[in-house]
């Protein structure tokens, strides 16, 4: 169990699961408002779409809240969302098939100012004469061209930095099994991205 | 880019800039306090049902043995089911009364007045054997007699009569058949 932040005095994840259990929906409110950032993020980018994104945070969120009388804590809540989270998407994305459009969220101006961004465009020319909106493009087509267990994969660990372990407790996986996932979609993004090499 | 996928990784954690305004998490509260209204009155009974057994379950994770154990369970119900099939025809009730009442007493009486040859039992003595052969003795619950198929024979009987007669009919009847003409 987590122990509560005395200098904050916010409850933990335990304790608001716990009083959610208990019939307390304003925990569970809590729960939503801490997670969804997140939450948005693993579903956007694995269906490139802010549409689709919204509906299935509800649709997760809501499922959370019905099941949560059988979360047993066996793992944290964080892990526990996000594999029906990530279940539910694969789900979406594999029933969207090839019908789908990119509805992309505008990228965040604080990009001009990552070290990682800037890196890229001092040494790649490529990336520097593509125009932003073009390689956010092009990176979304690339991810939605790969199979949507490999998009959760790719998703997880290099866009939310998630570590092998967790990744491996949310998909019911083996931590080899999330490597090689990982190391064939890296290839075939590398082809589908062949232009952005130097 | 390089074959140790750097460059590509760090083009993809530029996705995590894509991202909605700060007020769609704002209002996101509400609009999921809204749905989940919609969805209580829409949403029937069974699924509510359902959707509390499936949170029995973490998503994701099958208990061990699960699938061993359904397995034995549904081959038990098999071996369960065929054993049934299997011995329905012989307790059928058609094979029962295919033979009338009256029939079925005559053929009583023909076996009670037929000698009984078969009964051994341990206190005769085996005429004619040689002094090492091996003598098997019967006991005469071994076998079924005359008296044990007259007993089951009055029992099959008197749970016939308690129901109306049946009888069925296994040859036309000789008014039936065709008259003979040149």
């Amino acid at each position: 169990m987590e122990i509560t932040d005395a200098a904050t005095a916010e409850p933990t994840d335990d304790q608001l699961v716990a009083w959610t259990q208990r019939g307390d929906a304003e925990a569970f409110d809590k729960l939503v408002v801490k997670y969804s950032p997140r939450l948005y993020g693993l579903i956007y980018h694995m269906t490139s779409n802010h549409e689709d994104t919204n509906d299935l945070m509800q649709d997760v969120f809501s499922k959370a809240y019905r099941s949560i009388g059988g979360f047993k804590g066996k793992s944290s809540f964080y892990t526990w969302l996000h594999q029906i989270g990530v279940n539910m998407t694969i789900n979406f994305v594999k029933k969207r098939g090839r019908r789908f459009h990119l509805s992309l969220d505008d990228v965040d101006s604080n990009i001009q100012n990552d070290r990682e961004f800037l890196e890229l465009t001092a040494s790649s020319d490529p990336v520097r004469e593509t125009n932003l909106s073009e390689l956010q493009r092009r990176l979304n087509e690339s991810m939605q061209k790969l199979s949507p267990d490999h998009r959760a994969v790719v998703t997880m660990f290099d866009i939310q930095g998630m570590p092998h372990a967790e990744i491996s407790k949310i998909l019911g996986v083996s931590e080899g099994t999330v490597r090689s996932r990982l190391f064939y979609a890296h290839r075939q993004l590398q082809n589908y991205l062949e232009e952005f090499r130097q | 880019m390089d074959e140790n996928f750097s460059d590509l990784q760090k083009l993809l954690r530029l996705k995590k800039y894509e991202a909605p305004p700060a007020e769609y998490f704002e209002g996101f509260l509400k609009d999921f306090h809204r749905r989940q209204r919609q969805e209580i009155v829409k949403l029937p009974l069974w699924r509510i049902a359902w959707d509390r057994v499936t949170a029995s379950f973490v998503p994701g994770e099958v208990p061990r043995f699960a699938y061993a154990t359904v397995t034995a369970v549904a081959l038990f119900g098999a071996v369960l089911a065929s054993r049934q099939m299997v011995s329905r025809p012989a307790n059928s009730e058609l094979a029962a009364v295919s033979a009338s009442p009256a029939a079925m007493v005559a053929s009583s009486n023909r076996l009670e007045s037929a000698p009984v040859s078969l009964r051994l039992n341990r206190t005769q003595t085996v005429a004619g054997a040689r002094p090492n052969s091996q003598v098997v003795f019967l006991n005469e619950s071994d076998f079924p007699t005359v008296r044990d198929s007259r007993t089951r024979d009055s029992a099959r009987l008197a749970s016939q009569q308690s129901r109306p007669p049946r009888y069925v009919l296994d040859a036309r009847p000789v008014s039936y058949e065709a008259p003979v003409s040149f």
